[in-house]
């Protein structure tokens, strides 16, 4: 006997097909950006492994996306060499000195020593370049270091708001110093063009790092204000398919145990 | 289908949820100074600190170094603060991006002090607890070159917790190469 679809049923068997084609649809809605939110996701997982944070971004479309524009350097001639400075990255001549961060103040040659004073700290280098000793406030470097020079006698001064003082490198004393002669401060000079290109390339594939992509594509702030709410579409939608996946699949369930149930009993 | 008023709302809500989520993940940059490193090295020395002192990293030492840290210390020579068998650091390392700077106090052979002074992470800042730090008392090196104990690591503070261990183990080595360590030669009072 032929099956009599009452009106009830009639609509649940809509509401069923109903819903079975939403869930198609939202699967082929998402099915993009939930394939971009597993990949960054998985990656993002093992961040530390991959070392994401210490890898640099050197294509050039993706940086112009980031608006990423490399600074004009500001330099400093100590001695025969270019203290060069790039936001917080600092050079020596073209090679980056990593003990170095932050916006640079000023570098001088200071006997065997060259000095350099970037982001509130003095970093002494040798003469070749190699890091020597990293003076900070934990060896009482006086805070708000705004420039360094020399005095007459050849000795290193430092300039911050509470005043000008003479640094004893050996015994890490700063004292008060005298306004005898005016001091030589280091003044920024005019750097090479050919290195000033040199430092910008660098500067620029040295500054987003792929942990920073792969968050931005996660999240969908790599397409701006808009690409958050892709996202957060894209998880609703996630969301979505796994309760009316589960919806489907528990009534298509029940289903045959229905039909099996009258032929076990006709048996 | 229209969309009721109620749905919309609930939508924007999680979506407002899930954005601020987003949004605490992202790690802003900060220092927390816990304490002075000029003043630790005062309190190391109850209140008057020595002349620091100069430790050379000779390419002797260098190998050393690099096998606790996993690199070079980047510098030719550290400072240090030393009385008797006593030898105070302020060393720093980083922890995932930003240095964390912590003073170690050692005497004889072993730390007697490890305080977390300056902090800069936005995660793993737990490490400066004393809960975490007074593992370290009365730690020295082990034959290998670790530390002689187990320190109890702290969840989600993992880069941070190596990163002071590794200074605790770098205080440890650098102090049996100054003449502040035990069998050294008497330091004459400054």
């Amino acid at each position: 006997m032929a099956r009599r679809h009452t009106p009830r049923s009639s609509r649940s068997i809509r509401a069923r097909r109903s819903l079975y084609h939403w869930h198609r649809y939202a699967g082929l809605a998402a099915a993009l950006l939930a394939v971009v939110l597993a990949l960054t996701g998985l990656a993002l997982n093992h961040a530390d492994t991959l070392r994401l944070s210490h890898r640099h971004v050197g294509a050039g479309p993706l940086l112009a996306w980031y608006g990423i524009a490399a600074p004009r350097p500001v330099g400093y001639l100590a001695g025969t060499r270019w203290v060069s400075g790039l936001d917080k990255r600092i050079y020596l001549d073209r090679q980056p000195v990593p003990q170095a961060i932050g916006p640079l103040v000023g570098a001088v040659r200071s006997g065997s020593l060259l000095v350099v004073a970037a982001g509130g700290e003095l970093l002494l280098l040798t003469l070749d370049g190699e890091p020597v000793e990293r003076l900070t406030r934990a060896q009482g470097l006086p805070t708000g270091l705004e420039a360094i020079g020399t005095d007459a006698a050849g000795g290193l001064l430092i300039r911050t708001p509470a005043g000008t003082y003479q640094a004893d490198l050996e015994r890490l004393e700063w004292h008060g110093a005298p306004a005898l002669e005016p001091p030589r401060w280091a003044r920024p000079g005019t750097v090479p063009e050919g290195l000033q290109a040199a430092l910008r390339r660098d500067y620029r594939a040295h500054i987003l790092t792929w942990e920073r992509v792969l968050l931005d594509l996660h999240s969908g702030r790599f397409l701006g204000s808009w690409g958050i709410w892709l996202m957060d579409a894209a998880a609703l939608l996630l969301v979505f398919l796994a309760a009316s996946g589960a919806w489907l699949w528990l009534r298509q369930r029940r289903k045959r145990q229905a039909h099996r149930r009258p032929q076990v009993r006709s048996r | 289908m229209p969309v009721s008023a109620t749905s919309s709302r609930r939508v924007t809500v999680i979506g407002w949820l899930l954005a601020v989520g987003v949004a605490f993940q992202c790690p802003a940059a900060w220092a927390a100074v816990y304490q002075d490193p000029a003043a630790f090295v005062r309190d190391a020395f109850g209140g008057h600190a020595p002349a620091p002192r100069m430790l050379w990293i000779t390419k002797a030492l260098r190998p050393a170094v690099r096998a606790v840290l996993g690199h070079d210390l980047g510098a030719l020579r550290v400072r240090y603060w030393g009385r008797g068998h006593t030898t105070a650091w302020i060393l720093e390392e980083v922890g995932k991006e930003r240095p964390i700077t912590v003073g170690v106090v050692i005497r004889g052979t072993r730390i007697t002090r490890l305080e977390v002074l300056i902090f800069r992470e936005s995660r793993g800042w737990e490490v400066r607890h004393p809960f975490f730090t007074r593992q370290f008392h009365g730690a020295g090196l082990a034959a290998d070159g670790g530390l002689d104990r187990n320190v109890d690591g702290i969840s989600g503070a993992t880069l941070s917790v190596h990163a002071v261990t590794r200074i605790a183990r770098l205080a440890l080595l650098l102090h049996q190469h100054t003449e502040f360590a035990d069998g050294a030669p008497p330091h004459p009072p400054e």
